[in-house]
């Protein structure tokens, strides 16, 4: 009798417990190998027979990064970038995406693929013109520059899941808001704004994650020292002859906790349960 | 309802009907669209106005012959279609591009079903979601660099974690297995690397679109007694099409633009046979300082990925309109 | 060429001089007297702002002696500021490039000797007449020559010898080897009787490793016609070169996998025991010792095997320090870049990196010629080392790498040395012409 319970348990929920134990494998084995590395000794780093844990763990490499190593204060610019980029990005992004879902707007398709045109080019040739632009806008060095260009690149960006995510909420809701007296963008406002909160939790988490890993324009753009973001100081870790492998894992680790601290502020709009869709028009 | 204005407008219709009935539209074509081109003007100013350069300059470059001396006064010379031509003959620029639509098309679906999976499961009330969902989202934080370096080393031939478990396992030829020294077998190893990064988003994106869906349409499927396979295939992926369509257009785009992951990692393949199209026009226009070449492969990868978008959006948008 | 690049970045040069030139012009004029070689920091008061880009070196700490040097020259010359700012090596080149091509760039940097010509070819350096008669390492003042002037100060240099594990040989019952003849005994001796152990990584990538036996072998990498380059890999010595090295790998001598390693790789493999013998530079050595100094003890160093020419010729490769044509402040730049190059700050850098000085002064204050086990990287480099061609173009042959997937090739057997020389020779040719 349990042991029916069981399978038909097992059958039922279990296997997905199951799966849900082999992605996370997947997903944090590397993860959790970033970790370890940053912890352990320098001979320890490539052994033969892999070792899952340091044998003399080296903690003090995390003081010596932020410190030292500049990455202190490459985290705060690397969130100031990444944080104007995704306010910036949603607000227009946002305001653009619902004009091209809501409105009969002449050569509306033909704007979509536009906007998706930027994202077609490998950025490497693009860097050099991105290079004059901002001399000559004298805005070289500068986080408004960096935010500028990661919005040309995630504004479209934006549109096109935000685009995605307005064309799954019936119109008839928003329709039933306005006939209940409501402006067009009052409606935008209360109505579909909360039920769009996933789309624009999980865009704010795209825009934020493209600002916070750019390497190539940083690199180009900032060279003061105290202007570096993480991925551009994580590359000074790497020298002529030497690389100091111990230092980029520590820098690693911090790198993805801020990401880890924007999930959980958002989590309860990127999971709000199954049962959130259920508002009646 | 007859305002005086609406009385003007018809008297001076019936005197002059087709001039301000011309007038009337435009106003009022202009009324219905002055709200939506306010909300559209920021981010088209932002795009063409930061994007517009750049681009122009690389279609330009790429019908000229240009050296770094000749890139700061733009005094390339005018060669045609010479360099479109060099790209698709020569063995190897010819090779990245292929590289790029396979290998690109195989991550794509990777990504694709790894990522529907996860979000699938995610959409389960099970315990431990919160803890399952933050793992998912992780690798996608790992900044580049680590990542390919963890890679890489998991893959190592002496010294990885992969070959020392499949050893272990029982699959003895895996042991000293060189994964970087032939094209087939690094794709392997890079395959999993870029899916690992990209399938994050596309798992979290699916997730935020299935909690949007109305709940009444899926109650009611559930009601008529549909299995779970048909109640996803007949409600919730008709539903999810919008959504779909944008992760399908994104991930191709991202990677057949692949870059950091094919540099780092396919470096040591002979013969540079695991290129892809971004690295080969870095190769040329950076390293060999053939910037109209380089320029010539990058609008031969924009042009494929326009075809495959704009099929990819026919195909899977237009019947998620219906 | 030269003329419109400066054209271009006219209109930049005009917006730094308002930001940098805060400071009292008079002392400008000097600029006549500081090219002619004068030591301008004695002569006029300097003034303004320099910025100074350097290759990170991997580590705060030798950050913070780039630091100090500002700071020194600051004290000493009040009123002048120096910034320097840091960059990453595996991008420089292109952040280079971006640079020179968008018109803003530094006033002094460290450049890849290699990359010098590249770049003086594109007019973005000022000329360095004063580089003297026996001051500077000579083959590193010929890897900055372009159109027969100097474009770039000796910074600093190293050369790749033998790097052995002396336990191994002992146990195999061989001397560390002297020729290529001994060192193929060696290395069979070793697989014998090494217990395990690889003898040798000459590995696939990094031409550095394989490119020197050309000279080894009495051939060379190219010829200079005037302004022309032409590939010399096409000689009978350059495939015996290819031979003697591919064939280390065919024997089984070297690890399967080093057909896909860099110089780092086999570093690795050296640290972790698995390889006997090393193609590397002191700057490899420190790394070894610093990661695992239980190996300190047990490792020899050596010149580089002797080929058929009777030399063990190794390529000689660091860095230069260069002015920027359009830096608006050239007195300031100069005098920043002889303030790096003495020797007391020189080797303060230099000894902590394994690298030796690129003057001659320095090198003597370095010790390096007292020190046993430093001693071969010394003299392998001042007297059996090269500098690749130093054509405008080697930059971009070294950029793309053209060389690895030849030398691949021949290590899986898929063409013979033969086929691999004369690949090499046409595709060095096709870069040489553009």
């Amino acid at each position: 009798m349990s042991r029916l319970l069981t399978a038909r348990w097992w059958l039922k929920r279990g296997w997905m417990y199951g799966a849900m134990l082999v992605f996370t494998a997947f997903a944090l084995f590397p993860v959790y190998w970033v970790a370890i590395t940053s912890l352990k000794p320098r001979s320890e780093i490539y052994t033969k027979t892999p070792d899952l844990w340091p044998s003399d763990p080296q903690w003090s490499r995390y003081p010596d990064v932020l410190g030292e190593g500049h990455v202190g204060r490459a985290l705060l610019n690397s969130l100031i970038v990444a944080g104007a980029t995704t306010v910036i990005c949603l607000v227009v992004g946002a305001l653009a995406a619902y004009a091209l879902t809501r409105f009969d707007i002449p050569l509306r398709k033909t704007l979509m693929m536009l906007v998706l045109i930027t994202q077609m080019f490998p950025l490497v040739v693009l860097v050099i013109p991105l290079f004059v632009l901002m001399r000559e806008a004298d805005m070289l060095g500068t986080y408004w520059g960096l935010v500028a260009a990661y919005l040309a690149f995630t504004v479209p960006l934006a549109i096109w899941v935000m685009r995605g995510f307005l064309m799954t909420i019936p119109e008839e809701l928003e329709h039933a808001a306005r006939i209940d007296g409501a402006t067009r963008l009052g409606a935008m406002w209360r109505v579909i704004l909360p039920l769009a909160a996933p789309g624009l939790a999980t865009t704010a988490v795209l825009c934020f994650l493209e600002g916070w890993k750019e390497f190539m324009l940083a690199l180009t753009f900032m060279n003061e020292e105290t202007r570096k973001t993480v991925p551009v100081v994580l590359q000074s870790f790497v020298g002529r002859g030497d690389t100091d492998w111990g230092s980029i894992m520590a820098t690693s680790v911090l790198y993805t906790l801020p990401v880890a601290a924007v999930f959980l502020v958002l989590r309860k709009h990127l999971m709000r349960g199954t049962t959130a869709g259920a508002v009646k028009g | 309802m007859t305002t005086p204005a609406s009385t003007a407008v018809a008297v001076g219709r019936a005197q002059r009907a087709p001039r301000s009935g011309g007038l009337q539209r435009v106003q009022r074509t202009v009324a219905r669209l002055t709200l939506p081109v306010l909300l559209l003007l920021p981010a088209l100013v932002i795009i063409v106005g930061l994007v517009g350069y750049p681009l122009g300059k690389t279609i330009w470059l790429s019908f000229t012959e240009t050296r770094l001396g000749d890139l700061a006064d733009g005094s390339g010379e005018w060669v045609g279609l010479d360099n479109f031509k060099e790209a698709l003959t020569d063995a190897q620029l010819r090779t990245s591009l292929i590289n790029t639509v396979v290998f690109g098309t195989l991550c794509v679906a990777g990504t694709m079903v790894l990522g529907f999976a996860v979000a699938l499961l995610l959409n389960q009330k099970l315990k431990g979601r919160g803890f399952f969902a933050l793992a998912m989202l992780l690798p996608w934080a790992v900044p580049a660099l680590a990542a390919s370096a963890i890679w890489k080393w998991l893959f190592d031939d002496r010294y990885g974690f992969v070959n020392w478990a499949l050893v272990n396992i029982g699959f003895d030829r895996f042991q000293d297995f060189a994964w970087f020294a032939d094209r087939e077998t690094a794709y392997v190893a890079i395959f999993v690397t870029v899916v690992w990064q990209s399938f994050p988003f596309v798992a979290l994106s699916l997730l935020a679109g299935l909690q949007t869906l109305p709940k009444d349409t899926l109650d009611a499927a559930s009601v008529d007694g549909a299995t779970a396979w048909q109640r996803f295939r007949l409600v919730t992926l008709p539903l999810l099409r919008p959504i779909v369509a944008v992760l399908v257009v994104f991930s191709t785009i991202w990677d057949f633009k692949i870059f950091d992951q094919v540099y780092a990692m396919a470096q040591g393949v002979p013969d540079r046979a695991a290129d892809t199209a971004a690295v080969a026009a870095y190769r040329e226009a950076f390293a060999l300082g053939h910037y109209g070449l380089g320029s010539a492969v990058a609008v031969i990868l924009f042009l494929v990925l326009l075809v495959f978008s704009l099929v990819y959006v026919r195909l899977i948008g237009r019947e998620g309109r219906t | 060429m030269r003329s419109k690049f400066m054209a271009a970045s006219a209109a930049l040069a005009a917006c730094v001089a308002l930001a940098a030139c805060g400071g009292d012009d008079s002392d400008n004029d000097s600029a006549a007297s500081a090219a002619s070689g004068d030591k301008p920091a004695e002569q006029a008061k300097l003034s303004g702002e320099a910025s100074v880009w350097i290759m990170d070196p991997g580590s705060p700490a030798l950050q913070k002696v780039f630091k100090s040097y500002a700071t020194k020259f600051q004290a000493a010359n009040p009123g002048t500021k120096v910034d320097i700012e840091f960059v990453p090596w595996a991008q420089a080149h292109d952040k280079f490039t971006t640079a020179i091509a968008g018109g803003k760039v530094p006033d002094v940097a460290e450049m890849g000797t290699t990359w010098t010509p590249e770049f003086a070819e594109q007019g973005a350096f000022a000329e360095q007449p004063d580089i003297g008669e026996g001051k500077y390492v000579s083959s590193l003042v010929d890897a900055a020559s372009y159109d027969g002037k100097v474009w770039g100060k000796p910074w600093y240099a190293g050369a790749r010898g033998l790097i052995y594990r002396k336990d191994v040989l002992e146990k195999a019952g061989v001397e560390p080897p002297k020729t290529w003849d001994d060192m193929k005994a060696a290395a069979k001796a070793i697989k014998e009787k090494g217990g395990g152990i690889y003898p040798v990584a000459y590995t696939g990538l990094t031409e550095h490793m394989y490119l020197p036996t050309v000279w080894q072998a009495g051939g060379e990498i190219a010829t200079q016609d005037g302004d022309t380059w032409k590939s010399a890999l096409g000689s009978p010595q350059a495939a015996e070169a290819i031979k003697y090295y591919t064939d280390f790998y065919k024997e089984g001598y070297v690890p399967k996998a080093a057909i896909g390693w860099e110089e780092p790789d086999a570093q690795e493999a050296f640290i972790n025991g698995d390889i006997a013998m090393l193609i590397g530079g002191g700057w490899g050595y420190e790394a070894i010792v610093d990661t695992k100094k239980s190996l300190a003890d047990k490792i020899g160093t050596a010149l580089e095997p002797a080929g058929p020419s009777g030399e063990g010729t190794a390529f000689a490769g660091g860095s230069h320090l260069v002015v920027f044509e359009e830096s608006d402040n050239k007195d300031l730049a100069n005098a920043f870049v002889d303030f790096m190059l003495e020797p007391d700050n020189l080797n303060e850098f230099t000894s902590q990196i394994g690298f030796l000085p690129g003057t001659v002064d320095g090198i003597q204050a370095s010790g390096y010629l007292e020190d046993p086990i430093k001693k071969p990287f010394a003299e392998q480099l001042l007297d059996h080392s090269k500098v690749y061609p130093p054509s405008p173009r080697w930059g971009a042959l070294e950029g793309a790498n053209i060389f690895d997937s030849e030398i691949q090739k021949v290590m899986k057997g898929d063409q013979s040395p033969e086929e691999a020389a004369k690949n090499l020779a046409s595709k060095m040719d096709e870069e040489f012409a553009g």
